[in-house]
């Protein structure tokens, strides 16, 4: 048996309701690592030119990664991936948890579906075997009903089980794939994938050891890593706060999403962030599979919120709490619970019921477009309803349950104005206006508006040591300040754009890896060469970064996306309502453009496709060929 | 010299403080640098401090009765 890998690919014809299994052997593995990279092939090896993402010619893969399941600290993440019906461009989300892990130990390192059943399944795979099973009576089901009746009825409280809820079901292009609760597949309506399938979750048990090549290699490593991460700032942050820390930060430099993008600074900032959050609804901190950084937060039982489906982090913090101006953290906490339950991921939730809010403060929607209800900044109650009325595509929830993009499309009258997406994805709540980098991410992520195609620009400034002893196995010799968008930025965000789709690859999750957390690049790589048993090294890792970053490039332009679509909202243009660079225009569109034109040269990618050479340089020539199908 | 500090995000947590809200009394605080030292934090684990809405360096001089908000680096949540 292989080491890390399993060596074993699952293929589900939902269609034909048969299953098979492939052995691509260690070649593969080496050339495309885990995760995405797993999930790309396929993908690139099966879905037709400009496909639809809702028919049965998408192909849905899970993929965990080369190093989950193997007990190494902070590598439990898998991907999804398929076409995406929000952006009509790649969709590939990562989630942690157990769920990775388990499926390596049910003897299988990826799951591919293709077809659509004719009723509602769910797949049961068990210690090699995998069964596709009725689904009839969970349909309609939230994710947490689903995961208890799907243990119920197996007879076993450890089955891991990847679900959807009703959004999924009613295919809200922004449906996510949520596991154990409180982890998500989040972004890209991966869920709305899975409902168009009638696949109603995915449910892993198994019990064989992932093998490992030196386990005594490992074990002291992972002892290193427990030591490290308790001396570890941005480490220690992550676990006493969590990423709602981020509040108070971007709020005091005026890179807080507030009234849908209006402003920078949100008055009730202080009551949803870290300090509040730990000081009046945390319990204890939640993890992932082996992971020593526990940067869950776990919240206390209160009047309406069921703890179960865990704590707000910040995204859903800003998204459904500053971005709609609602400052009551039990309200937010509850929003949290109906988005999980319902399967939402709550960036693109919020994001489309604040562009509702900035609709109707315009006068561009009136009451009786919204059924009479109301749809108001600072309206908790409204933001709990609308989130229901999304999920079940419920009179004006049903436009907005189709993305911004194409509500604006739907309401007319210049609702466009107020889109704040790239590629059709509502953006994240990073102002690019405070941290350049990241709006080059924004842009030239394949899958829309996506805040972890790269690093984040503090993380890699002038005099930050940690930033330099992250950077400096890449060359990354110096910092930049955070609004710099010259070469030397962009080269920032062309090597951690490598790093982080190596980290997916991986199973890593950026939580536990250098630059944004405890674990260096060269334990990283001796991680790899531990579990793995190969001779490996930064290079040969980096490269699998490359190679997906190029894969995926390639699908996009195989369904008609181009360079055109790697733009910026204007919004960003304009200059800053608060914090310390109030009235400044800090990213200046031609700059901006002119950053874009030299990832592209940095890439490989004139015109912004790959090039032969490129290809060839990465052992791709196979795409060259043009789609086999 | 009289300073207010105002430890935001966590940052507590990495230093030897019980509380998020110190003031400081000390003729020997000149720089905000100073200030890190007083409160046994390392510098390169500030991510920025701001006081009245603006930006401050590590040098900078202090001006007796400002507050300084201090805040973790945060890359990406």
């Amino acid at each position: 048996m292989p080491n890390g890998y399993c060596g074993k690919i699952l293929h589900v014809d939902l269609t034909e309701g048969k299953t098979s299994v492939d052995e691509p052997g260690e070649l593969f593995y080496r050339t495309y690592g885990g995760g995405p990279g797993i999930g790309l092939y396929y993908l690139l090896h099966g879905i037709p030119p400009m496909a639809d993402p809702l028919g049965p010619e998408n192909i849905l893969i899970f993929a965990a990664g080369l190093l989950t399941g193997s007990s190494a600290p902070s590598v439990p993440r898998y991907t999804v991936c398929a076409k995406s019906p929000l952006t009509g461009a790649l969709g590939k989300s990562e989630a942690g948890g157990w769920w990775g892990a388990e499926l390596k130990m049910a003897g299988f390192d990826a799951v591919i579906f293709r077809g659509k059943a004719s009723k509602p399944v769910y797949l049961w795979v068990h210690e090699g075997t995998a069964e596709i099973r009725d689904a009839g009576k969970l349909w309609g089901k939230d994710t947490g009903e689903t995961e208890s009746a799907i243990r119920s009825e197996l007879g076993d409280d450890r089955v891991r089980i990847a679900t959807i809820g009703q959004a999924g079901e009613h295919l809200v292009l922004f449906a996510n794939i949520v596991n154990e609760r409180v982890h998500f597949n989040g972004r890209n309506g991966l869920g709305a994938v899975m409902g168009s399938k009638y696949l109603k979750a995915v449910a892993v048990r198994g019990t064989t050891r992932v093998n490992v090549a030196n386990r005594e290699s490992l074990t002291e490593l992972s002892r290193w890593v427990a030591r490290a991460a308790a001396e570890h700032s941005l480490s220690k942050i992550l676990h006493v706060q969590g990423t709602p820390a981020t509040v108070g930060a971007n709020n005091a430099i005026g890179g807080l999403p507030t009234h849908h993008w209006s402003k920078g600074s949100f008055e009730s900032a202080d009551k949803i962030g870290g300090d509040a959050l730990t000081d009046e609804f945390l319990k204890s901190r939640g993890t992932c599979f082996a992971c020593p950084i526990r940067c869950k937060r776990v919240i206390k039982a209160s009047a309406n919120v069921d703890p179960s489906f865990g704590g707000p982090e910040y995204e859903t913090l800003a998204a459904l709490g500053s971005n709609c101006d609602v400052g009551d953290l039990q309200t937010l906490c509850k929003a949290n619970e109906l988005c999980n339950r319902f399967g939402m991921d709550t960036i693109s939730t919020g994001a489309a019921i604040s562009f509702g809010m900035k609709c109707r403060e315009a006068g561009i929607i009136d009451p009786d477009t919204t059924d009479g209800k109301a749809l108001q900044f600072g309206d908790g109650t409204a933001v709990l309803e609308w989130i229901a009325k999304i999920a079940h595509r419920d009179g004006f929830g049903d436009i907005l349950a189709e993305g911004t993009l194409r509500a604006a499309k739907k309401i007319g009258h210049g609702a466009d104005r107020f889109l704040v997406q790239v590629k059709g994805q509502e953006a994240p709540m990073h102002d690019p206006r405070v941290k350049a980098g990241v709006g080059l991410q924004y842009a030239l992520s394949p899958m829309g508006a996506d805040h972890w195609f790269a690093q984040h620009d503090p993380l890699f400034t002038p005099g930050n040591p940690v930033g330099e002893a992250a950077g400096r196995p890449m060359g990354l010799l110096q910092g930049v300040p955070v609004c710099d968008l010259t070469g030397d930025k962009v080269r920032i965000i062309f090597y951690t754009s490598l790093l982080n789709s190596l980290y997916d690859a991986l199973g890593a999750c950026f939580f536990g890896f250098a630059p944004r957390s405890v674990t260096p690049l060269n334990k990283m790589v001796s991680m790899v060469q531990a579990i793995t048993g190969w001779e490996t090294n930064l290079w040969e890792m980096m490269k699998i970064g490359e190679r997906i970053n190029n894969m995926a490039r390639v699908f996009n332009v195989r369904q008609g996306l181009s360079a055109k679509d790697d733009v910026l909202p204007e919004k960003y243009f304009e200059p800053l309502q608060s914090g310390p660079n109030k009235g400044n225009v800090t990213i200046r569109k031609e700059e901006f453009e002119q950053a874009i034109l030299l990832y592209y040269e940095m890439a490989g990618w004139p015109n912004g496709e790959p090039s032969h050479g490129k290809l060839s340089e990465l052992g791709l020539g196979w795409l060259l060929a043009g789609p086999d199908n | 010299m009289r300073v207010t500090v105002l430890l935001q995000g966590g940052i507590k947590e990495l230093t030897g403080q019980n509380d998020t809200r110190i003031e400081l009394t000390d003729s020997t605080l000149h720089t905000v640098t100073d200030v890190f030292n007083v409160i046994t934090l390392n510098p390169g684990d500030v991510g920025f401090v701001i006081c009245d809405n603006k930006l401050m360096d590590w040098n900078d001089p202090l001006q007796d009765g400002m507050t300084l908000a201090i805040f973790p680096v945060i890359g990406g949540g």
